[in-house]
C-alpha cells in the first residue's frame, strides 16, 4: 500500500454530495441557535496543553493529540470546545453569555467507529443557573433536532446529584467513588453486588436500583421516594420543574429520564442530558450543567450547554431517509471573453427564477461541453456572437 | 408498528443456554435450534430477531447497535471492553479466568520479564501493568496450552472449566484471576428506544436467574 494514498487513522474525507447535506444541517442548526439569541465564537484548534490538566475538566493525557511547539511547548489538539469557550468567557467576554459554535475537535484514542477528528455543533449558557435556564437549553435541543427535520428522539434527561447525593450520604471515599461511578454509567449491577463485602449494604442496594430507574415522568415519583438528603432531592425537584417547563411549551413527549445516567465528563454538576434515536446504537447529542469548570480559572461561573456530534446526526438523518441532496443543475452558462457579465447577470437572473443555474468558466463551445459533463447538467447555454444552446 | 429487537447471539453452547431462558420468557426460539446456516433469523411473530457471530464479536454487535441484545462471557466482555450496559449475570458457562504453567513455576519470583502465551491479549496487558511486572504478551488462537510446552512462554492466561486439558498436559493452575460466567448485555440506546420490549424482558429473565439460584 502506497502511504500517501492513506488516510491518518479515524479521519475522512467529505465528498460532495456529503458535504452538501452536512453543510446544510450545519447550516439549519447554527441558524436555530442565532435565532433564540445564541451569539457564534470560535477558537483555536490548537490550545496549550495546561488548559486541559487541571480542575474538574482535566483530560486523561493518553486521549489528547500532542504536538510540540517549536519552542518545546507542548500544544493540543482541542479534545471539545467547552474549555476553550469557558477560557474565553473567563478571560475576555462578560460573564453573562449565550454562545453556540460549530467546529472539529480531536481525540487521540480511536474507537471503532468512532473518529478521531469529529465536528459538534453547541451551545452554552454561560454566568446564569435556575430551573428555567436548564428548560431553554433543553428545549433548544429538542428545537435543533426539529430544525433539521429529525423526528422520533428522546432527550433523555438525568441529574447527576442524584448520584452524588446517594454517595455522599453513605461517607464514600474518592476511590470508591469513581469504582461505583463506572457500576452506574454502564448500569453494572453484576459489579455492585460483588462489592457487598466492602462496601455499605444499604446502599448497594439503593444503588442496585438506579440502573432500572429509567422511563418516562413516573419514574421521578420513584427517585423522590429514594431520597436521602436535601441533595438528592434537590436533583429530583430540578428535574421535575424542567419536566413542567417543557410541558407548558408542549414538548413533553421528547423527554424522558434516566436517574442512572451520571455523564461521562466528570465535569457534570447537576442536570444532564443525552438525545437518543431508535436504530442509532449510540447517542447524538450529550451536555448538562457544569457549574464548577470556571474554578479552574478562579472564577465562579455557573454553565450549561450540550454539543451535538454532526457525524451521528447525519447517520439518524440517513436512517430515516432525511438527508438533503444536492439538486441537478439545470443550465449552465459559459460565454465569450467579452460576454462574461452579460453571462453572471444571466445567470443571477434565472437562479432568481428558481432556476439551479451555474456560470461556468468556459469561453469555447467545447469547454462548455466538457462542464456540462462533469456537472451532469440538464442543458448548456453559450452567449458567444449568438446565443446558442449545446 | 413495534420495533424488532435483534439478539447477537454465539453459536453452540451460549446460545442453546440462552434459548432456554429466552423460551421460558415466552420467546418462541425453535427457528434457532434447527440445524441450518443462516445467519439472521426470525421467530414466528416477527417481533424478534436473531444473529449468529462469532463469541467475541457478540459485544461489538451490541456497542455498535446492530444489535440490541446479546448473551457473551464475562471474559470476552472484559477482553474486548466495549461501551455497553451488562445488566444481568445469567449464571451459566461458568469458567475461571486462570494464570497457568508448570507446577514449579514461582510466580512471585522477580523477573526481568514474563512470557505470556493468551488470546486475552488487553485482560493479560491490564494484568501485568497493574503489577508493574514487565510482559511479553504473545497472542494465540487456539491450544494456548502448548505455550509452555514447546517454550514458547512461561506460562499462559486462559480460561479454565473442568482443568482436564491443564492436567493432561501437565500444567496447574498458578493464579485464578476472575470468575467468569455468561451475562446479558444491552446497548445504550436500545435499552431506551425499544424499553416497552426490553425493561420487562430483562425483568422477567431476572426474575428466571434469581428463581434458580434459590
Amino acid at each position: 500500500m502506497i502511504k500517501k494514498f492513506k488516510l491518518p487513522k479515524g479521519t475522512q474525507d467529505h465528498l460532495p454530495n456529503d458535504c452538501y447535506s452536512r453543510r446544510i444541517v450545519e447550516g439549519k442548526l447554527i441558524d436555530c441557535f442565532k435565532f433564540y439569541g445564541y451569539s457564534e465564537i470560535e477558537s483555536p484548534i490548537l490550545e496549550r496543553y495546561e488548559l486541559f490538566d487541571s480542575g474538574v475538566g482535566k483530560v486523561e493525557l493518553n486521549k489528547l493529540f500532542k504536538v510540540t511547539d517549536v519552542d518545546g511547548d507542548l500544544l493540543v489538539l482541542r479534545p471539545d470546545i467547552t474549555m476553550p469557550i469557558s477560557r474565553i468567557v473567563c478571560t475576555k467576554l462578560q460573564e453573562s453569555q449565550r454562545l453556540c459554535y460549530l467546529g472539529k475537535s480531536f481525540s487521540a484514542i480511536e474507537n471503532e467507529g468512532k473518529l478521531r477528528e469529529f465536528t459538534q455543533a453547541g451551545v452554552e449558557i454561560m454566568g446564569a443557573q435556575g430551573d428555567n435556564i436548564d428548560v431553554e437549553v433543553v428545549m433548544l435541543a429538542i428545537k435543533s433536532f426539529l430544525a433539521v427535520g429529525l423526528d422520533d428522539f428522546q432527550i433523555e434527561l438525568g441529574n447527576v446529584g442524584f448520584f452524588k447525593g446517594l454517595l455522599d450520604a453513605y461517607n464514600v471515599n474518592e476511590d470508591d467513588r469513581d469504582i461505583l461511578m463506572n457500576c452506574i454509567e454502564s448500569k453494572n449491577g453484576i459489579k455492585l453486588y460483588s462489592l457487598s463485602g466492602e462496601m455499605d449494604k444499604n446502599m448497594l442496594d439503593t444503588l442496585a436500583r438506579l440502573p432500572m430507574l429509567f422511563g418516562g415522568e413516573e419514574i421521578l415519583g420513584q427517585a423522590e421516594k429514594m431520597c436521602l438528603n436535601a441533595q438528592m432531592l434537590s436533583a429530583v425537584d430540578n428535574l421535575k420543574a424542567v419536566y413542567a417547563g417543557i410541558k407548558s411549551l408542549g414538548y413533553d413527549k421528547y423527554v424522558t429520564f434516566d436517574l442512572s445516567s451520571v455523564g461521562k465528563m466528570k465535569y457534570y454538576s447537576g442536570m444532564v442530558m443525552r438525545g437518543i434515536i431508535k436504530n442509532l446504537g449510540r447517542p447524538i447529542l450529550s451536555g448538562g450543567r457544569y457549574d464548577k469548570l470556571c474554578d479552574a480559572f478562579g472564577k465562579n461561573v455557573p454553565a450549561v450547554g450540550f454539543a451535538i456530534g454532526i457525524g451521528y446526526l447525519m447517520t439518524a438523518l440517513d436512517n430515516q431517509q432525511k438527508l438533503f441532496k444536492a439538486p441537478e443543475v439545470d443550465v449552465v452558462v459559459g460565454y465569450e471573453p467579452k460576454n462574461m457579465s452579460v453571462a453572471e447577470n444571466k445567470v443571477q437572473e434565472l437562479i432568481s427564477q428558481g432556476v439551479n443555474a451555474k456560470c461556468a468558466f468556459a469561453t469555447t463551445k467545447d469547454d462548455l461541453i466538457n462542464v456540462k459533463k462533469t456537472l451532469k447538467a440538464k442543458k448548456g447555454i453559450f452567449l458567444g456572437s449568438k446565443t446558442e444552446e449545446v | 408498528m413495534q420495533d424488532k429487537v435483534t439478539f447477537a447471539l454465539a453459536k453452540g453452547r451460549l446460545a442453546e443456554k440462552s434459548v432456554d431462558i429466552l423460551e421460558q420468557c415466552g420467546i418462541d426460539c425453535r427457528c434457532i435450534l434447527e440445524p441450518s446456516r443462516k445467519l439472521v433469523m426470525s421467530d414466528v411473530s416477527g417481533k424478534f430477531e436473531f444473529i449468529f457471530v462469532k463469541p467475541s464479536d457478540v459485544p461489538i454487535y451490541v456497542e455498535h447497535g446492530v444489535a440490541d441484545v446479546g448473551v457473551v462471557g464475562k471474559d470476552t466482555l472484559m477482553e474486548e471492553n466495549r461501551d455497553v450496559y451488562e445488566l444481568i449475570d445469567l449464571g451459566f458457562a461458568k469458567c475461571r479466568l486462570c494464570l497457568a504453567g508448570y507446577k514449579d513455576f514461582d510466580l512471585s519470583k522477580p523477573r526481568n520479564i514474563i512470557k505470556v502465551a493468551t488470546k486475552y491479549v488487553n485482560i493479560a496487558k491490564d494484568y501485568f501493568d497493574g503489577k508493574g511486572q514487565n510482559a511479553e504478551i504473545i497472542p494465540l488462537h487456539g491450544s494456548i496450552e502448548l505455550g509452555p510446552i514447546v517454550g514458547l512462554s512461561d506460562i499462559i492466561l486462559d480460561i479454565v472449566e473442568s482443568g482436564k486439558t491443564l492436567q493432561e498436559n501437565n500444567l496447574s493452575v498458578l493464579e485464578e484471576i476472575v470468575n467468569c460466567s455468561a451475562r446479558l448485555i444491552i446497548n445504550k440506546v436500545s435499552l431506551k428506544t425499544k424499553a416497552d420490549v426490553i425493561k420487562p424482558l430483562v425483568k422477567s429473565i431476572d426474575e428466571i436467574i434469581k428463581n434458580k439460584e434459590n
